[in-house]
């Protein structure tokens, strides 16, 4: 028992100083290369996406709100085709992260190049919408935004939800009313 | 303490060679899963990032240390240097890396792994989740043995410090 407790001492002692030379070698080559990162990062997805100028942008509840009663933006929900059925912005379609290339052509099938696209999910942590915006982004629509934490906004804001049962795969005319004059 | 004797390493030819090439493996294999995330720590701070488990506070500080760690470890494991806290060490990340893919397969964040490439890849080349959590699983088979052998006994402990 004595000599199991000594090998355990042993043995912490021993990763103790592992920890230490590995973190005192990772800071040291950290701290003079030329593409190091900073120690302490923010990593919201709005100073994500701030750090990346010309893909996309953030847009606000109110904005959004505008686009989607006037019908000038396709708004892209990027949840889940269960969180999707289950309640919805009421002019979005669902694009689903998770098989974003299955239904990619489907969805952007008709977008005119210029159109703005508004993508949002659940959650200030959702990245969902982050990864379809930059993949719309980088498929040539240079007029996408994300609408960060968009079902909990817009539920929250009363604004108007699709029906739960609706058929995720129709494209409304009202969906598609894109009159994009801004 | 006679059967400690029995099952030295000195004793027994091929628990000494088992030892040996699960050293080995686990060496080159930390050793190469660092390279990449030392040459990208922009990157590897990216996909620790998308794993959603670490604060904010934590990611780049990780993002930092981690490679070197496994390098050091890998290089440690290879040299068969302090290798009762090398394989400590060892298992506990292959326990917290497997941690960390089960619970995002168990809420259904299928992410790129990041395990051996800083390249994020979301197209078909992507493989799912669940195989890097086999895969890490095999690698902890290794690595418990090393743990067993270099703990259990004291005469290996005591003949590599």
């Amino acid at each position: 028992m004595k000599e199991g407790m000594r090998i355990w001492l042993h043995t912490s002692r021993q990763g103790i100083w592992i920890l230490l030379l590995a973190a005192l070698l990772g800071l040291l080559v950290n701290e003079f290369r030329s593409d190091g990162v900073a120690l302490f990062a923010d990593w919201s997805i709005e100073a994500r996406i701030m750090e990346n100028p010309g893909e996309f942008t953030l847009v606000s509840l109110e904005e959004a709100r505008r686009l989607c009663a006037s019908s000038r933006a396709v708004f892209i929900d990027s949840r889940s085709p269960e969180a999707y059925r289950q309640g919805h912005i009421l002019c979005a379609e669902n694009l689903p992260w998770e098989d974003m290339y299955e239904h990619m052509d489907r969805i952007t099938a008709g977008i005119p190049m210029e159109a703005t696209i508004i993508v949002y999910c659940d959650g200030e942590d959702c990245m969902l919408s982050e990864y379809v915006a930059r993949e719309l982004f980088y498929m040539g629509y240079d007029h996408v935004k994300v609408l960060v934490n968009g079902w909990t906004k817009w539920l929250e804001a009363g604004l108007p939800v699709g029906p739960e049962d609706e058929d995720d795969t129709a494209i409304t005319p009202f969906k598609r009313g894109l009159t994009n004059d801004d | 303490m006679t059967e400690i004797r029995i099952a030295g390493l000195g004793k027994i030819g091929w628990i000494r060679a088992a030892f040996l090439l699960a050293r080995l493996i686990l060496g080159f294999v930390f050793i190469y899963a660092s390279i990449d995330k030392i040459l990208h720590p922009g990157q590897f701070a990216e996909i620790i990032h998308n794993y959603q488990i670490l604060p904010d506070l934590m990611i780049n500080p990780t993002a930092i240390i981690l490679p070197w760690l496994e390098l050091i470890l890998g290089a440690f494991l290879l040299i068969g240097i302090w290798l009762p806290g090398a394989v400590f060490l060892t298992n506990l990340l292959l326990v917290v890396f497997l941690g960390a893919m089960v619970f995002n397969l168990a809420r259904g964040l299928d992410i790129h792994c990041g395990c051996f490439s800083t390249t994020v890849d979301l197209g078909d080349a992507a493989a799912p989740m669940v195989w890097y959590a086999i895969r890490d699983s095999l690698f902890i088979v290794p690595g418990i043995f090393l743990l067993w052998h270099t703990l259990h006994y004291r005469e290996t402990a005591k003949g590599i410090e």
